[in-house]
């Protein structure tokens, strides 16, 4: 080690340094630049040199000072100053969603959807707006290493271990690669051609979040491997068992848009959302009716129902196959309401709703945490009613996900493991997966890794995984990557990258080739070197895909049109001859034996969110910030528990429990959370890394750990778990601390009944104050400022569709990226502080222990008579005459006196110098979007409407000599939202979108009789239900 | 001020005649008991004493200078609470300044000749008040370095301020009053430190209040002018005592906040000032009366005097928070009740049960004439009306802010060491003013008092020719 450059000994070290810098002249060099930092091009150079110039224009530093270099030579189609934008797709998760990047000076600052791609359609999630902070995350390795003798770890070069990892490879014998989902077809190919080499070699994939057990039962129902899709928008009746198919699926950008589709109340059929759930989910939030039920006994309700409809009802052939009605003889539908705490009746009602909606009725129950004998049970049953009710065909479609089963699953992987136990395997190449972390201790993983002699990792960084292997070659993020996707079956998504590495790492894709042909397989030799990953892809494209199309034109037109679009569908197919799921084998319902028998104790189940998924991006201080849905807590995992639970055990929000679960165990925080199912505790996995960065260390407990192994897979759901208080406070980062809406008018909400009566159902104001007749003269009227302000152009303003808001947070995140929105850490969150321009308030109403919930997204209401800009001492925050509120940052000497007048409460103050500490590492800093000053420490900010956007819009409209369209604008926020919840326009346009729901009678203004005018108009939750389930009545909400 | 007549009513012809100093003090004596501290080595109680307000002093400006450095988020405020205790100090000490004020101008403008022996000491604490109250709004801006913005100056950025902000008629109030309360205060003081000059033995002393008397010399027209310029400042400073309090009263009456947005704010306040402005004078006076030996000349009576005042206007304070509590009920206002509700059961109920004991129960005691006249009673009263109306301040602003429109941004405030610190240093700020100020300056107006006094020369002989 002493006769090599030093680059870094060991994790602290390597937490604490900040990132290596790539070879910028203009900002200085902390780190002493080793040997192994490679020299760049001239052109990369001077691209850096750009990038720089910017930087110190963007004022990152107070006085900075100001340097603009210029280009020596332009670089081919960059402008500086004007964006440039390209189609890739995202790789934050196995999805394969259509990105358009915004790429300033060579460095993306902006993900958002691509508007051609099927499966997201422009949107973009929460994770895919925050992957970008991935790119910069200065916790990435900086170059390739080898562990040491002692554990620690020396820096190398790729040629080097490559050569010596190659000639191990060669002579190792049996080779597994262990991957996260690898879903792609070039890539498909050369995993293929990469196993090829080595006889015997195996692919293993494995997704902790993926419900194997419920492919495996529509397997088993339906003689069908891969697994089907869902039409939300055809399912007019949806029944969820504890599933959260709009938060963790991989196909969840197409549900969230199938599932609103069919929410709308003014729309012929607004579909009915029944949920029975244990934890109080996204998607449960969404429902019309939920019900808290344990996860073991989520299949009797399913039975129930089954019950109903087939032996009662006698609905479809199965009710007449006697195998299947014994089996359905122990669900008595009354024990199982009087037991479960259901509503008596309630699974009749429902039963002859589904059985009038069949053909348009859906029943889901996937959710990887749906695990173990109640699962297996729980699917057999609901894939029995779905088939019973026609759902396959209609609302369950085969054929349109591609089948990735092979190799893939715990079983798989437990395989694997007994094979590693057993020495007969030579090497594991370990990617995009860290099973080290994901699975519990006793999968006997490390054991079995200690036993394999050749262990390379291709993390892009030292994570669980990775510090149990012998090498690591980090791999690169997406956004620098090439690569291919297929998210729906014959789409397929290309990724290109976006910015050269910023640090020394390799593609995984190119480290396989490399590692092959050092190996021996000569497949991958080109010349002197190997075969570039990039030629490989478009050769594949070439030979495969471009063919398949039936294009016309040669194939680079071809290709280069496909890295434009970023999306290339194949012809639609035939539609399927036969439906191979219309016939439900009896034998799934069969082969269950007895039920398991459910210990006493509380149940533990373990869940997951749409912000942090598995826990992949744990250092991402951009997620850690973003409160999560329902429970409205960030930084850490929480033990979750109803709140008649908690009152049983004597412990209350904050109050630190040990809980113990077949002989493992984890301290966390008790959050009560009302909704909850009683005897549950809810604790969220992703959480309690011990190697994800310097941010996402140790914060929360992992749940991983408490997962169950058992001899039928792993188990999420565990009962007889003990919880004790330890007798410890924790303060928990919530960002909301009051959950009733004091019967003040700032959310409505009302039932579809009550809705198709009177279009203002809900709506209420207090006593002296009338409803305002909404229209445009009438603000006038009630202007404050007569006609100073004038609004003779566009008016912007804004529709939130309370129906539709998941509180996923993508918004929140999307306004981070793009307006340089600094992250505060849990201390100052604690305190209030919070910098988000929008948020998300989220308020209970009806039955304290299982309430309904609405979420407003609260952001800068851009009032016509805005109570800010008359307290303001210095004009720091003004109106213009197109109805924007907004701040003049060097102006604002920070009296926070606008803050004090606002009601809603969205202004956010720059209590320290949080953009300095958020953007000290030198990578973060290239995350800032030029487009936006950077505020200093003592100045007020807050939502602009994305002012820069405006100005851009507005800019082209003037070359264009025509004015801005409707939808040419979009913030950040209505840009990314995955559900269409927030619409932005001219409210002076009459045939504008945001015009026709603003002044819907469904719409409102949030505390409208503050004649404040707010320019943002939220539109009533309508929930497809009775009134008289409606326990805390119209307008009431108490939580 | 006509209640204060009311209220005095039988002894108004006394009040007149009556000899508010002791009947035995000479004119003489008069330049020599107040001289006498001037010209004496200081005593150990008074070094204590500054060391100790220094010490205090020195804490604040460190807790300054890491604000500076770190920014405003060393304190405790928050989102929905943006302000705190700097605002909360700042409205007490702007109130503590209306008494000396009140005893200075409006007691001069009414011929009340008690107001002569107190009125030098009541008008230095208002400039002391006004300064420790005047670093607040500047130390509270996320900027301070730029807090110069709110001063309408013509600049080349060709920026202007908005006057349609209570912030910056603030701006305004307090420094009329700052410059009116100064000028006024140094008129009167300008034949005392000629006294001091003539007097003076010591070169430096003398050149020093040489130079700050003004060339002052005892003669007719100097007299003339002196009581033109005298009267003309009280009539100045008279509607500033109205004025200055109504206006800080704007910085809440005018915003939307429920618990701000009150019309009764602007007669609250001043009342309220003038509650606590009383009290601060009482605590003082009883302290400096007694190490100075001047129970001569700021007799018992006149402390009783200050005492109906603090009851009357306590009296006043209550009847404010009373018409709050009765119009937030009456308005049938939702966000109104709640502030109150909130205020009386919510997290915050402590300190408005210590505002309500300290300005409302405990001054009832001066119902009593013997508590009135009670040194040791009137002290520790005079000291929970101080608390009383710090913790009144710190009420109107936090409850109001910590609980408002949307319940989904509600959160608690707690102040932190810093908030503690530069509130503690500004009382060391005050204090080692004011113990500078009895150390070098007449404490009490020699020229003034010699006016009333019943038998000015009784020893004096051929002395006085």
């Amino acid at each position: 080690m002493s006769d090599k450059p030093e680059f870094w000994t060991g994790l602290e070290q390597l937490e604490n340094t900040s990132a290596p810098s790539p070879v910028v002249p203009a900002i200085p060099v902390t780190d002493k630049p080793s040997g192994d930092i490679p020299l760049f091009s001239r052109r990369d150079f001077i691209k850096l040199g750009g990038v720089a110039a910017v930087f110190s224009m963007v004022g990152c530093m107070r006085r900075p000072a100001e340097k603009i270099v210029p280009y020596l030579n332009q670089p081919e189609n960059l402008v500086p100053g004007v964006a440039n934008f390209y189609a890739t797709t995202c790789g934050e998760c196995p999805a394969g969603c259509g990105v358009i990047a915004r790429v300033r000076e060579g460095r993306p600052v902006k993900l958002e959807g691509n508007p051609a791609h099927p499966l997201n359609r422009g949107r973009l999630c929460v994770r895919g707006q925050a992957s970008l902070f991935n790119l910069y995350d200065p916790g990435r390795l900086a170059g390739p290493a080898r562990k040491n003798q002692d554990g620690s770890w020396a820096a190398a070069d790729f040629t080097a271990l490559d050569a010596e990892i190659g000639g191990k490879l060669a002579t190792a014998g049996e080779v597994i690669l262990l991957t996260g989902s690898w879903n792609g077809p070039a890539r498909s190919a050369l995993a293929n051609q990469f196993l090829a080499g080595f006889p015997g070699a195996l692919h293993v994939t494995y997704e902790p979040l993926t419900d194997y057990l419920w492919r495996a039962c529509i397997a088993r129902a339906f003689a069908w491997s891969s697994p089907p899709l869902y039409r939300f928008d055809r399912a007019r009746e949806l029944v969820l068992f504890g599933s959260d198919p709009l938060a963790t699926n991989d196909q969840r950008m197409q549900y969230l848009r199938d599932f609103f589709a069919r929410r709308d109340p003014e729309s012929e059929a607004m579909s009915r959302v029944v949920s029975f759930e244990p934890e109080y989910t996204e998607t449960g939030a969404m429902a019309d009716q939920r019900y808290p039920v344990k996860a073991s006994a989520l299949y009797r309700v399913a039975g129930a129902l089954a019950r109903i409809l087939l032996v009662e009802r006698k609905v479809s052939g199965y009710a007449t196959d006697g195998r299947i009605t014994s089996f359905l003889t122990s669900f008595q539908p009354a024990d199982v309401e009087r037991e479960l705490g259901l509503p008596a009746g309630c699974l009749g009602e429902l039963a002859a709703r589904l059985e009038s909606a069949r053909g348009e009725c859906l029943l889901v129950s996937e959710n990887f945490a749906n695990s173990g004998d109640s699962g297996a049970r729980l699917h057999a049953l609901v894939n029995l009613l779905n088939a019973a009710l026609d759902s396959p065909g209609n609302t369950m479609i085969a054929g349109a996900l591609r089948d990735n089963s092979a190799g893939s699953g715990p079983e798989a992987l437990d395989d694997a493991i007994a094979a590693m136990s057993a020495g007969r395997v030579g090497a594991v190449i370990i990617a995009g997966t860290n099973p080290a972390f994901t699975l519990p201790a006793e999968s006997g993983l490390a054991g079995a890794l200690a036993q394999v002699p050749l262990k390379v990792s291709l993390a892009d960084r030292i994570d669980e995984t990775t510090a149990l292997c012998d090498y690591v070659l980090p791999a690169l993020h997406p956004a620098e990557s090439w690569n291919d996707a297929e998210p729906l079956a014959g789409t397929y998504s290309l990724q290109q990258p976006l910015i050269s590495p910023i640090w020394d790492n390799r593609q995984v894709e190119q480290s396989l080739i490399a590692l092959a042909l050092a190996a021996g397989n000569n497949d991958f030799a080109a010349g002197e070197g190997a075969v570039e990953w990039r030629m490989y892809l478009k050769q594949y494209w070439r030979d495969n895909i471009y063919p398949a199309t039936g294009a016309a034109g040669d194939f680079e037109s071809f290709w280069i049109e496909s890295l434009q679009q970023g999306v290339v569908s194949l012809p639609r197919e035939e539609p399927e001859a036969a439906n191979p799921l219309a016939r439900f084998r009896p034998e799934a319902l069969t082969v269950l034996g007895k039920p398991d028998q459910v210990r006493d104790g509380i149940e533990l189940r373990l869940s997951a969110g749409s912000i942090h998924w598995d826990g992949r991006s744990m250092n991402n201080a951009w997620l850690l910030e973003t409160p999560r849905p329902v429970s409205r807590v960030a930084w850490e995992n929480f033990i979750s528990l109803a709140p008649v639970t908690a009152g049983e055990l004597g412990v209350g929000d904050g109050d630190v429990v040990s809980l113990e679960v077949e002989g493992r165990g984890v301290e966390a925080p008790v959050l009560v959370q009302p909704g909850m199912a009683a005897g549950v505790a809810a604790l969220e996995v992703g959480w309690g890394r011990k190697a994800a960065g310097e941010v996402g260390n140790s914060r929360g407990a992992n749940a991983y750990g408490l997962t169950g192994l058992l001899d039928t897979g792993l188990h999420y759901t565990i009962s007889g778990a003990v919880i004790s208080a330890t007798g410890k406070r924790a303060r928990l980062a919530s960002v909301q601390a009051h959950s009733s809406t004091e019967s003040r008018p700032i959310v409505f909400s009302t039932t579809l009944e009550e809705f198709s009566h009177d279009q203002s159902a809900g709506q209420f104001s207090h006593a002296g104050h009338d409803k305002i007749n909404p229209t445009l003269e009438e603000y006038r009227r009630r202007s404050i400022w007569g006609e100073d302000h004038a609004y003779p152009g566009h008016r912007w303003g804004m529709a939130i569709d309370l129906n539709n808001c998941t509180a996923c947070g993508a918004c929140t995140v999307a306004c981070m990226a793009e307006n340089n929105i600094p992250v505060v850490g849990k201390k100052q969150m604690l305190n209030g502080r919070e910098m988000h321009w929008i948020r998300i308030d989220r308020y209970y109403s009806g039955d304290p222990d299982n309430p309904q919930l609405v979420n407003q997204p609260m952001l800068c209401q851009h009032c016509m008579n805005a109570p800010c800009e008359t307290v303001c001492p210095v004009v720091a925050t003004v109106h213009n005459d197109e109805g924007l509120n907004l701040q003049v940052y060097n102006r604002c000497v920070g009296t926070r006196y606008c803050s004090n007048n606002c009601p809603y409460k969205v202004r956010r103050f720059n209590w320290h110098e949080y953009a300095l500490e958020a953007y000290e590492s030198e990578s973060m800093r290239m995350t800032l979007n030029p487009d936006v000053t950077v505020r200093e420490k003592g100045v007020m900010e807050k939502c602009t409407f994305c002012l820069q956007r405006i100005r851009e819009a507005r800019y082209k409209a003037k070359e264009r000599g025509v004015p801005v369209r409707d939808g040419e604008v979009q913030p950040a926020c209505v840009q990314t939202c995955p559900t269409g919840a927030l619409v932005f326009g001219d409210l002076n346009d009459p045939n504008s979108e945001v015009h026709k729901l603003y002044f819907k009678q469904r719409g409102f203004r949030a505390l409208e009789e503050l004649n404040v005018v707010p320019s943002i108009g939220y539109l009533t939750q309508v929930k497809n239900r009775q009134p008289d389930q409606d326990e805390g009545g119209h307008g009431e909400h108490h939580g | 001020m006509a209640e204060i007549r009311e209220n005095d009513v039988v002894e108004t012809k006394e009040l007149a005649s009556r000899p508010w100093v002791d009947e035995q003090v000479t004119a003489a004596d008069v330049t020599h008991d107040v001289m006498r501290p001037m010209g004496e080595l200081p005593g150990k109680l008074w070094i204590m004493g500054l060391l100790l307000a220094m010490g205090c002093l020195a804490l604040m400006f460190g807790a300054i200078g890491y604000q500076l450095k770190e920014g405003i988020g060393i304190l405790g405020i928050n989102n929905p609470v943006g302000w705190g205790v700097y605002i909360t100090n700042f409205v007490f000490w702007i109130g503590i300044g209306h008494a000396g004020t009140l005893i200075s101008a409006v007691l001069l403008l009414f011929r009340q000749r008690w107001r002569n022996s107190i009125n030098r000491t009541a008008e230095a604490m208002t400039i002391f008040a006004v300064i420790c109250a005047g670093i607040f709004p500047l130390i509270h801006t996320g900027r301070p370095w730029l807090a110069f913005w709110l001063v309408p100056y013509p600049n080349s950025r060709l920026l202007w301020v908005n006057f349609r902000s209570p912030l910056i008629w603030d701006v305004f109030a307090v420094s009329t009053y700052l410059t009116i309360s100064l000028l006024f205060w140094y008129q009167g003081l300008l034949p005392d430190m000629a006294t001091v000059r003539d007097a003076a033995k010591n070169k430096i002393k003398k050149f020093v209040f040489g130079i700050l008397s003004l060339g002052w010399r005892p003669t007719a027209s100097h007299w003339e002018h002196y009581e033109k310029a005298y009267w003309q400042f009280a009539w100045l400073a008279t509607p500033l005592v109205l004025s200055v309090h109504s206006i800080v009263s704007f910085d809440f009456a005018v915003s939307l906040i429920p618990g701000w947005h009150a019309t009764i704010f602007p007669p609250y306040f001043v009342a309220g000032a003038i509650f606590s402005g009383m009290a601060m004078v009482v605590t003082l006076l009883v302290i400096m009366r007694k190490a100075y030996g001047l129970e001569r000349y700021i007799t018992i009576n006149h402390l009783e005097l200050m005492n109906k005042v603090i009851l009357l206007t306590s009296l006043m304070v209550g009847y404010s928070y009373a018409m709050e509590v009765f119009t937030a009920w009456y308005s049938e206002e939702t966000y109104e009740q709640f502030v109150f509700m909130n205020r009386l059961t919510g997290p915050y109920a402590p300190t408005i049960l210590i505002m309500l004991i300290c300005n409302i129960v405990i001054p009832q005691l001066f119902w009593s004439k013997r508590a009135r006249r009670s040194l040791p009673l009137m002290f520790v009263v005079a000291i929970a009306v101080n608390v009383g109306m710090w913790f009144e301040r710190f009420n109107i602003i936090v409850t109001s802010l910590h609980r408002d429109f949307l319940p989904a941004s509600w959160d608690m405030y707690v102040p932190t060491f810093w908030d503690w610190a530069v509130t503690v240093g500004s009382f060391g700020l005050f204090f080692t003013l004011f113990l500078l100020f009895i150390k070098f300056f007449p404490t009490i107006s020699i020229a003034e008092t010699k006016v009333i006094l019943a038998k000015p020369f009784r020893r004096a002989g051929g002395e006085g020719a």
